[in-house]
């Protein structure tokens, strides 16, 4: 069965990584309340203690380099087995698309659209996904290049117009909080933005790129998206110092007091528009993931007629997965460090461990060497 | 709600045809599940019937069960 029958670039596979992890430049107020001017050093942390867990990925992908995560587990633990694992996994993707959906229509309807219903945002915004969707993989990661390179511009950009109100002392001093605060901050964003590309396993079989070069497209985009998550944050608290913990939108709040000269000001439009691009390509991509696996899970070779459907049920689930913006920081905070790794860590380790046992790798390996006899 | 009605009419009339066209009875059960689920869960917030969050559940599970959290 292939759903998916576009291909695209080990380029465009990279930047979309990178967009995915950009994105999560939004939700930097989940950490820095917790390690104040150590939320740059947290960042640096979360990046490393990642590395195994991106290993596990890499890993299974190289070992089931035709197959995605969904036909992985069907593979490794069987037809009923795999359903089970596969559930979770798409409950897990499901509840990813509708809490940065909810995300993007509280951040409008703060930034720019205060009068606007949030139900009005959410349903024009997952209706322009449902439209990119309904043309496949292709074009859903066509353009992240482009939103990359604006993003990175505007970054520069603000970086430039606001040296002369960044500040040294901002960062100081410098591992001075509780260790409990830096293992609660590396867990959140090793979870947070970092754990959640296990989403990239269903799209990874439909990228056109030798084995070999996996390894660098995967961690490129890992990488560079970090570098770009770590220099917003350093500019963050270089412009805001000891009050960055008292923003809901520290990026937000950074752009609105840069001025440049005495007349350009409120340049927290860029990052609203910005933001809104970001997150309308991680929306994209998710919604399409999350369509992809329900159709593989149901053995179905089509996802188009249920785009409509599953985008009203994901509006329905954006507004009754929280009550309120601040039950969502604390789960957050609190319960998604210990949630999240079943589904980012756990699983996916395994998952590798059963298919080791069970020598799966191999026997693939041997079928595919079979088939290239043939 | 009569706007949600209207809106789930327009849902059913842009893709019924293609899937009766495709012809397959799975995609149709399957369609009609997924539409039926999504037109209830609709319908309840509509109405303003409360519907506990799973992730609700889940924090209740790790605070008072596992006692698993920061």
């Amino acid at each position: 069965m292939n759903i998916e029958k576009s291909r695209i670039s080990p380029l465009q596979f990279m930047f979309a990584i990178m967009c995915f992890i950009r994105s999560s430049s939004l939700l930097s107020s989940f950490f820095t309340p917790i390690v104040n001017q150590d939320s740059w050093l947290v960042i640096i942390f979360g990046m490393i203690v990642s590395l195994p867990v991106l290993w596990i990925y890499i890993s299974l992908s190289k070992a089931f380099p035709k197959s995605n995560l969904i036909e992985i587990n069907d593979l490794v633990f069987g037809r009923i087995g795999g359903k089970i694992i596969s559930a979770f996994y798409l409950w897990f993707f499901f509840t990813l698309t509708a809490l940065n959906l909810r995300d993007l229509g509280i951040f409008v309807g703060k930034s720019t659209m205060s009068k606007t219903p949030p139900v009005l945002i959410i349903i024009v915004f997952i209706l322009l996904c449902a439209w990119a969707v309904y043309y496949g993989l292709e074009v859903v990661t066509r353009y992240g290049i482009v939103f990359i390179l604006i993003s990175s511009a505007i970054l520069l950009l603000s970086f430039l117009v606001s040296v002369n109100i960044m500040h040294r002392e901002s960062f100081l001093p410098i591992l001075n909080q509780p260790l409990k605060s830096y293992i609660q901050g590396t867990n959140i964003i090793t979870m947070i933005p970092f754990g959640e590309l296990v989403v990239f396993l269903m799209i990874v079989p439909y990228v056109d790129f030798k084995q070999k070069k996996l390894v660098r497209y995967f961690m490129g985009g890992f990488l560079l998206g970090g570098l770009l998550l770590l220099a917003v944050i350093l500019r963050d608290l270089a412009i805001l110092g000891n009050t960055l913990k008292y923003f809901s939108l520290p990026s937000f709040e950074t752009l609105r007091i840069i001025r440049l000269f005495d007349s350009l000001g409120h340049m927290e439009i860029l990052f609203a528009i910005l933001l809104i691009i970001l997150l309308f390509f991680k929306v994209t991509l998710l919604f399409y993931i999350s369509l992809l696996a329900l159709s593989y899970w149901l053995k179905i070779e089509t996802f188009r007629p249920f785009i409509l459907p599953v985008a009203a049920l994901l509006v329905a689930y954006s507004f009754i997965m929280f009550e309120s913006s601040m039950q969502q920081t604390a789960f957050a905070r609190e319960i998604i460090p210990f949630f999240w790794p079943i589904f980012e860590m756990l699983l996916p380790f395994i998952t590798l461990i059963v298919a080791y046992i069970r020598e799966l790798p191999k026997k693939n390996r041997e079928k595919e060497k079979e088939d290239v006899k043939v | 709600m009569i706007i949600l009605i209207i809106v789930f009419i327009i849902m059913l009339m842009i893709d019924l045809p293609s899937v009766i066209r495709n012809g397959k009875k799975k995609i149709l059960i399957a369609y009609g599940l997924i539409f039926t689920f999504s037109f209830t869960i609709c319908l309840l917030l509509a109405l303003g019937i409360s519907i506990k969050s799973p992730l609700m559940f889940v924090d209740e599970f790790y605070k008072n069960i596992l006692h698993l959290s920061y």
